[in-house]
């Protein structure tokens, strides 16, 4: 089959005790990111990127994709415990996983996300090794036509699709296009924006900026709303974790450090210990809904910019029209939990088909990730799986080895992962702070760097509680150079004449692609309002499926200690529409 | 009002960048794309996005969120921009070390021991892991302080 000598070749590569042990830190590093309130994927690759300047590439990669998918395990320990998705893609986590958690069930629940979470996972990375040599194939027929549409379906998905605010989605996108234009034009020769700053001729660094977007503004973000002194309110049922019936007891934020009357109400609820397994019910409602859900994960994982939110939030909708529990939706229905967890990890490896083959990143997580490819000379396309073979292959069998320790670690560490949430984020907040200042400095060695981000975090903060997108500032900082090339060379092949992209047929499909993603959202909401399913969506999670990317769709880490993450986008507290941001 | 200032300043860069733009050529000699239409295109079209934008959140204006942490904040972020340039002139450690107890100091008042406790900790941590352990850069201020910068 189509992949699978590949694929063993890539298991040699990975199946030595280096890349194991990055392997395996590179998982628990991204499962306690998803867990810590307040650094989310994307900061934390951007934090790491620096440490592993010193690796072999295969592992650094291998440890930092780790990153990336085992942040989606552990996003879903807050989303059950805390009813704060630790990553937009686990929003829908929250729908399900919550109200299990509040009636005596967070031990199951952990439990199904963990396999659900692994089944996804591993069905993405089978679907990946199958998949990977045609994309591969048909990416090297692509021109800088086709690159140019397809760059431009990205951040459209990004923005049209998964945004709140699309003019502010648009605006956020416009802004990354123009920071990504300092330095010198390839084209010309020309410094552009560099005020005679040498530091600048090389354009200006992702690194610093996605540190400062999703690392420092989060905290910022983290700040404003107050969970520094809040705390969260931890529902501490999961045999091996302990639990106490005061507020005050240090457990997870305490009160009593504030006098700060807004600081009443936190507490930690104390529920029955209860079972640690799920029930053989639950594993029977939920058998059809972790292949449907796979699939459909997976699927919308490979279209760039969609990514793993829209995936996840996608998958609860689907399950909940054919699911027979499905008025137990919104009420803590195990396969609302599944379907979900199942997708967003199947998503997180279809999004590879695009970063692999295209070098196309659908999220600020794997632009970032794109980043450190680049960083490490390896760039990305059509040519990488030929050119870089070991290395790519390598990577791929690295996530089923990666979605194995997941799903062991997650089962039997539980407890000690959920300890994680017990430290006040008061504690965690300066440790993190400097973790973002050392990661920006360390890149370059370079103090301008360092001030960038910190400004970038200002900025980031103002855009996450204002509703623009973070997310689409980084994706497009990073596709920009990309785009101008292509366009650049377009027009030199064209003679001018942009209607000789419809002779192309692959340019002509992905231009009925671009109408489709700019037609569906619209489409979605009046087939909704026709079937009158919109109100019944609303009922159960407070919105329709797309709707609900932009109401609760969040930044990593976003933290949001009250209410059902049902505000809206100017609310302290509330979603800000970034979903983009995957995570 | 502060949604509106921040759309503002938005709308002021876009503004800079766009005139800024108009110092690089259009076309190249040879009739290809130069190095301002990028700028001088998405220059444009960002003005105008930002200016609608700050007139819609002018329309559609709200009081700001009273229950922030406004307060907090500005001090922590105060705080942060001194901790680099303390970081700059005592260097990585030292800068991490009184970073951390401020903060410490100001969110979890009294609690000494573990404050100090932290505080030692996560700088001596990084320093091992960033330029011990990795081999990575660290500020390492004006005065080089030995075994900490």
């Amino acid at each position: 089959m189509a992949g699978f000598p590949e694929l063993m070749s890539g298991l040699q590569t990975v199946l030595t005790f280096t890349n194991l042990t990055w392997l395996l830190v590179g998982v628990v590093v991204g499962l306690i990111v998803g867990i810590f309130p307040g650094l989310g994927p994307t900061a934390g690759i951007a934090i790491l990127l620096p440490l592993t300047l010193g690796m072999d590439p295969t592992s650094a990669i291998i440890m930092l994709a780790a990153i990336y998918y085992g942040s989606m395990y552990g996003a879903t320990v807050t989303a059950i415990m805390i009813n704060t998705p630790g990553a937009a893609a686990v929003v829908a986590s929250t729908f399900d996983g919550y109200p299990l958690a509040q009636q005596g069930r967070a031990g199951p629940a952990l439990v199904m996300q963990a396999v659900a979470s692994f089944i996804g996972g591993t069905v993405g990375v089978i679907l990946l090794t199958m998949l990977t040599p045609t994309f591969a194939q048909l990416a090297r027929s692509f021109g800088p036509a086709e690159f140019l549409l397809v760059v431009t379906m990205g951040l459209l998905t990004l923005v049209l699709l998964v945004g709140d605010n699309k003019l502010k989605g648009v605006i956020s996108a416009l802004l990354g296009f123009a920071i990504a234009t300092v330095g010198v034009d390839l084209g010309t020769g020309a410094s552009r924006f560099t005020f005679g700053s040498p530091e600048l001729i090389s354009g200006v660094n992702f690194v610093p900026i996605a540190i400062g977007l999703f690392g420092l503004g989060e905290i910022f973000y983290v700040m404003y709303t107050g969970v520094h002194r809040k705390g969260y309110k931890v529902v501490a049922d999961v045999p091996g974790v302990p639990s106490s019936g005061k507020a005050d007891d240090g457990a997870s934020g305490d009160a009593e450090a504030t006098d700060d009357p807004r600081a009443e109400g936190v507490t930690t609820a104390v529920k029955p210990k209860t079972a640690f397994w799920p029930s053989r019910d639950e594993w029977s409602e939920s058998k059809y809904t972790f292949g449907s859900s796979s699939v459909l994960g997976f699927v919308l994982g490979v279209i760039p910019g969609a990514g793993a939110t829209v995936a996840s939030l996608v998958a609860y909708s689907f399950e909940r029209s054919v699911s027979r529990v499905k008025a137990r939706f919104g009420k803590g229905a195990m396969p609302g939990l599944v379907a979900p967890e199942t997708a967003n990890n199947a998503s997180s490896s279809g999004a590879m088909i695009p970063l692999l083959t295209l070098g196309l990143p659908g999220s600020a997580s794997t632009a970032v990730l794109l980043g450190a490819f680049i960083l490490w000379g390896l760039r990305p396309g059509p040519l990488l799986m030929v050119q870089e073979s070991d290395f790519a292959w390598g990577l791929i069998a690295s996530m089923y080895l990666g979605n194995m320790m997941l799903v062991v670690l997650c089962i039997l560490a539980i407890p000690v992962f959920v300890s994680i949430l017990k430290v006040p984020y008061r504690i965690l907040l300066p440790g993190i702070a400097v973790l973002c200042a050392v990661g920006a400095y360390s890149v370059n060695a370079s103090q301008v760097e360092l001030w960038l981000a910190l400004v970038f975090g200002v900025v980031g903060f103002f855009m996450k509680i204002h509703g623009y997108s973070p997310a689409a500032l980084v994706v497009a900082l990073v596709l920009a150079p990309l785009a101008e090339d292509s366009l650049r060379q377009t027009l030199v092949i064209s003679r001018g004449d942009f209607m000789w992209i419809l002779e192309r047929p692959i340019a002509r499909w992905l231009l009925i692609l671009l109408v489709v993603i700019v037609l569906i959202k619209p489409a979605t909401r009046m087939l909704g309002l026709a079937f009158g399913t919109g109100k019944r969506a609303s009922s159960a999670t407070g919105g329709s499926v797309l709707d609900k990317v932009s109401a609760d769709g969040d930044a990593p880490g976003v933290v949001e200690p009250r209410g059902n993450g049902d505000g809206g986008d100017d609310e302290p507290g509330a979603g800000s529409g970034d979903p983009g941001s995957d995570r | 009002m502060i949604k509106i200032a921040s759309g503002a300043v938005f709308l002021a860069a876009s503004v800079a960048y766009f005139v800024m733009g108009f110092n690089y050529s259009f076309y190249t000699s040879d009739g290809r794309l130069g190095a301002g239409f990028f700028p001088r295109v998405v220059g444009g079209v960002l003005v105008v996005l930002t200016l609608l934008n700050v007139l819609m959140d002018l329309r559609a204006r709200q009081a700001d969120e009273a229950n922030a942490y406004w307060k907090d904040l500005g001090i922590i972020g105060a705080l942060m921009f001194a901790f680099v340039f303390v970081m700059q002139l005592l260097g990585a450690v030292p800068g991490m070390f009184l970073f951390i107890l401020v903060v410490l100091h100001l969110l979890n008042p009294g609690r000494w021991v573990t404050n100090v406790g932290v505080a030692v900790g996560i700088p001596l941590f990084i320093h091992l892991l960033f330029r011990v352990w990795l081999n990575a850069s660290l500020p390492i201020g004006r005065f080089e302080i030995p075994f900490l910068s």
